[in-house]
């Protein structure tokens, strides 16, 4: 699709609800309200919206239902695509093809959920039966979605010695950046001591590894660049994308071939392939954070560094302010929260129209964005 | 000790009788000749169909592996903490199997380390196979 993507479509309005630790309302409230945030940035209203689409984990309200509350009189295009992580690009870039395809002219992507007060990642029941692909992780006390990612950072450092530390420059470099975000938990700076000192999880990663579940939702508005040009913002154009998985990727990932990569091994070349531009092209990257961990293996499966070189990357300081890949520069989610990614979308357009305030990244034209879920994960190339 | 029993199913019930005799089995593709762990529908390697069950050796070493210090549910509240890994069949390093580590502290756990598998009855009637350091 590299050739027909480019910038024939853009991003136009984003809207987000408070993130929090209890909402109070339902995801059908949390999705109207950010997708109604998102309409009024762009200078739309539901009416001139006649396409919607989230992805979910069987957590949230039908997209039909919050097409009904919009107000949204025909819907002509709508989906729900069931993933995690990688649906926070493969959304954008869905929304795209729907609206090239003329199915549809404006779109809506969102996501909703209450990840803190409703059901949280990995939840399980009382006990009992362990069936499909969980026979053959929990019997054996293999639950918690931070243990199973817990072994492919350990494979990392066993493989590349990646170190403990280097994942804790991970969050220091975040931290640094989420200062300045008035959406970040976190409001004071991270020291070494502090990362190395907090007690574990499942090692190597301790709580400050691992984002925060939260509350909350994000939308964001993609139409063609032709109705972008006469909107209120400055539109953030889809220069290319790429998503889907490697060999033996599902889950439990028992087949996955080198816990050292990630999807991104896959998704990277292409991403670059259908952008027509190359890991030293972009100002900075959005890089999916559930883990820290996770940004090391991206930023060398993207190209940013070589293979095995993404802790001492990290490390000199390059993805930190002032540095010269500034990396996930809200905080990432290790500091907003976990929205499966869709707020890591929300950042890339912020700095794109040049709205960061004190973290703004100057002249910040070209970025990446990520998703990750393991073997599978979604990428793409946003510019203003 | 843990509160899951695995429930087997029609893709998965030859594997666990395996272990209800003490042997691991898995699917070997009649196509490539590669084996695979879990039990799947069809070859990752080349989509092929038809397969047989083989018995592994039960010796293997060890991929990678996480020391688990926070129960994520209130049947493992005493067990932590615990060693999981990821074992690879010394046959072929690409067949692996999660379980959790026995007999082995977590301080003494490494990657690459030369394992065994050994079998418990972990509720009546359900054999589920674990892994420890070799001891031959």
């Amino acid at each position: 699709m590299s050739g027909l993507l480019r910038d024939k479509c853009a991003i136009v309005g984003l809207g987000y609800t408070p993130f929090s630790s209890n909402s109070g309302v339902t995801t059908e409230m949390l999705a109207v309200q950010a997708c109604q945030n998102a309409l009024t940035d762009a200078g739309l209203n539901s009416s001139e919206v006649d396409g919607l689409l989230t992805y979910h984990l069987n957590d949230t309200a039908p997209v039909q239902v919050v097409a009904s509350s919009l107000g949204i009189r025909e819907l002509r295009w709508y989906n729900e695509i069931a993933q995690g992580g990688p649906g926070n690009c493969a959304v954008i870039l869905e929304a795209a093809m729907a609206v090239l395809s003329g199915m549809c002219e404006t779109v809506i992507c969102y996501r909703a959920m209450n990840g803190r007060s409703g059901r949280r990642a990995g939840e399980l029941g009382k006990g009992g039966g362990a069936v499909d692909e969980m026979q053959f992780l929990m019997p054996y006390g293999i639950i918690g979605v931070p243990v199973w990612y817990a072994m492919w950072a350990r494979r990392h450092m066993a493989a590349y010695g990646t170190t403990k530390a280097h994942y804790g420059q991970v969050a220091i470099a975040q931290r640094q950046w989420a200062l300045n975000n008035d959406r970040s938990f976190n409001r004071e700076p991270l020291t070494l001591e502090e990362y190395m000192s907090a007690p574990l999880i499942a090692d190597p990663l301790s709580r400050l590894d691992c984002c925060r579940e939260i509350d909350g939702a994000c939308a964001v508005v993609v139409t063609s660049a032709e109705r972008a040009a006469d909107l209120r913002q400055p539109p953030v154009y889809i220069r290319g994308g790429a998503y889907g998985a490697g060999p033996g990727a599902g889950r439990n990932y028992e087949k996955w071939e080198d816990y050292g990569e990630l999807y991104s091994r896959y998704v990277g070349p292409r991403v670059w392939q259908s952008a027509g531009l190359g890991p030293g092209d972009v100002n900075f990257a959005q890089i999916y954070d559930a883990y820290t961990f996770i940004v090391i293996n991206q930023l060398e499966d993207f190209g940013f560094c070589a293979k095995g070189e993404g802790g001492p990357f990290v490390a000199s300081g390059a993805t930190a302010p002032h540095g010269a890949l500034p990396v996930n520069t809200g905080g990432g989610m290790l500091n907003e929260g976990y929205l499966n990614g869709i707020n890591v979308v929300g950042e890339a357009v912020t700095q794109l129209r040049g709205q960061a305030g004190v973290r703004q990244v100057p002249g910040a034209e070209v970025g990446l964005v990520s998703g990750f879920g393991g073997p599978q994960g979604s990428a793409m190339v946003l510019r203003s | 000790m843990v509160a899951f029993i695995p429930v087997p199913d029609a893709l998965t019930q030859p594997y666990w009788d395996g272990c209800g005799n003490h042997l691991l089995l898995v699917q070997q593709c009649r196509e490539c000749g590669r084996r695979r762990h879990r039990p799947a529908a069809g070859c990752h390697w080349c989509g092929g169909q038809g397969f047989d069950w083989v018995r592994l050796s039960g010796r293997g070493r060890l991929y990678t592996y996480t020391v688990v210090n926070r129960a994520f549910h209130p049947s493992l509240a005493a067990e932590v903490p615990y060693v999981v890994g990821l074992v690879a069949a010394e046959e072929d390093p690409t067949v692996r199997f999660h379980t959790r580590i026995l007999e082995c502290d977590a301080a003494n756990v490494r990657v690459g380390m030369s394992l065994e598998v050994v079998f418990r009855e972990q509720a009546e009637g359900t054999v589920v196979p674990y892994w420890r350091p070799s001891t031959g």
